[in-house]
């Protein structure tokens, strides 16, 4: 049995006809199932439990990145297959499963061919792509209990599991610690030697400052903070045209 | 063996790269190939290979199949594979290598043991 969730944002007019297209071809390729849509007095949580309760095998998951993020901590111990339809901005996760947007994802979804991906985890929060910390000073890494790392400069800071830098199957995160260097025209800074450090575990610092940790645009959590790699945690269906092995 | 990418990031999955602006302390394992752009205090280990750029100084003793020399490395080198010592190339330490190649304007300061098979080329 399948559950699809649509995004708050997606459940608009903006997107009905194209939602009204999907509803179509998933009824085509009889995988059709229940559709609960986000709202203000419906959460995600609150939906994945429910759909966990009554069965469901595999939950679908109807918009852009900000779904699959919110959705991890709880899908993430769950034993239930993970699908997505992308819709609306902002859409790389799918991109890099070899998902496309729209109605096309639904056939990715009726052919079915699942990948075992890992998971990060930010003190007891799950994500599946990458954490981002803004310009701080002093932040100190100390990755895999063995080796520290100190920003000489104010610099960015990239935790990924799954980008073009980062494989989700390779059973580790990469922390890429990226310079602040002098702003250009516009107020716009510029980048340059960028450090990379693949790691299992990694503990962050920043001195007396508490630094925001970002994904997605939102501050999920401030240093300190332990992040570590869950390999092999995450049961998802992909495209053949995934960007990893 | 990857190299930097005009942007200043790296193009592989799994090498590390010390990027001129951060200081790295303590004992280092790396998986992959390992570049070192800024500062290396401890030990550094890999089974792959290691690239010392011209600015970088590495106060270590070094573990790892081919490494190629441009900064100052202070420390001992025991290598599976080969040395090369660029002009720009400062080595305070005892090397263990099987293939020794030194650029003129390099420094060596330190007692060399070729093992089987050595070649040393200058």
């Amino acid at each position: 049995m399948y559950t699809y969730i649509v995004e708050a944002g997606i459940n608009s007019k903006k997107y009905e006809n194209e939602l009204a297209r999907i509803e179509s071809r998933l009824i085509e390729l009889e995988i059709s199932g229940r559709i609960e849509k986000l709202t203000i007095l419906k959460s995600l949580k609150e939906i994945i439990n429910d759909a966990l309760r009554n069965h469901s095998e595999t939950v679908v998951l109807i918009g852009s990145d900000k779904i699959i993020n919110d959705a991890m901590s709880t899908l993430a111990d769950a034993d239930v297959m993970i699908g997505i339809i992308p819709i609306g901005e902002k859409n790389t996760i799918a991109t890099a499963l070899g998902i496309p947007n729209g109605t096309a994802a639904c056939d990715i979804l009726s052919a079915r061919i699942t990948a075992t991906l890992d998971l990060g985890k930010v003190n007891n929060r799950y994500f599946l792509s990458k954490l981002y910390i803004p310009s701080g000073s002093n932040v100190t890494l100390e990755c895999d209990n063995k080796f520290q790392v100190s920003a000489l400069t104010p610099s960015t800071i990239d935790i990924t599991n799954f980008s073009e830098e980062s494989n989700p199957r390779d059973g580790h995160l990469d922390v890429i610690v990226r310079p602040e260097a002098q702003k250009r025209f516009f107020g716009r800074s510029s980048y340059s030697n960028a450090s990379v450090f693949p790691f299992k575990k990694l503990t962050i610092r920043s001195g007396s400052d508490s630094l925001p940790i970002m994904s997605d645009g939102e501050t999920i959590i401030k240093t300190p903070a332990t992040v570590e790699i869950v390999p092999k945690k995450l049961k998802i269906i992909v495209g053949k045209h995934r960007k990893f092995a | 063996m990857a190299m930097f990418k005009s942007d200043g990031s790296t193009g592989k999955q799994g090498d590390t790269v010390i990027g001129a602006a951060v200081k790295v302390e303590g004992n280092f394992v790396g998986e992959g190939n390992v570049i070192v752009e800024g500062q290396l205090q401890g030990t550094l280990k890999t089974k792959h290979n290691v690239i010392i750029g011209s600015g970088a100084i590495v106060k270590a003793n070094v573990e790892a199949q081919d490494v190629h020399l441009a900064g100052e490395l202070h420390g001992n080198v025991k290598i599976s594979g080969k040395l090369t010592l660029t002009a720009t190339a400062k080595l305070s330490g005892n090397i263990e290598t099987s293939s020794l190649t030194v650029e003129e304007g390099a420094t060596l300061n330190g007692k060399c043991v070729m093992t089987a098979g050595a070649k040393i080329e200058a």
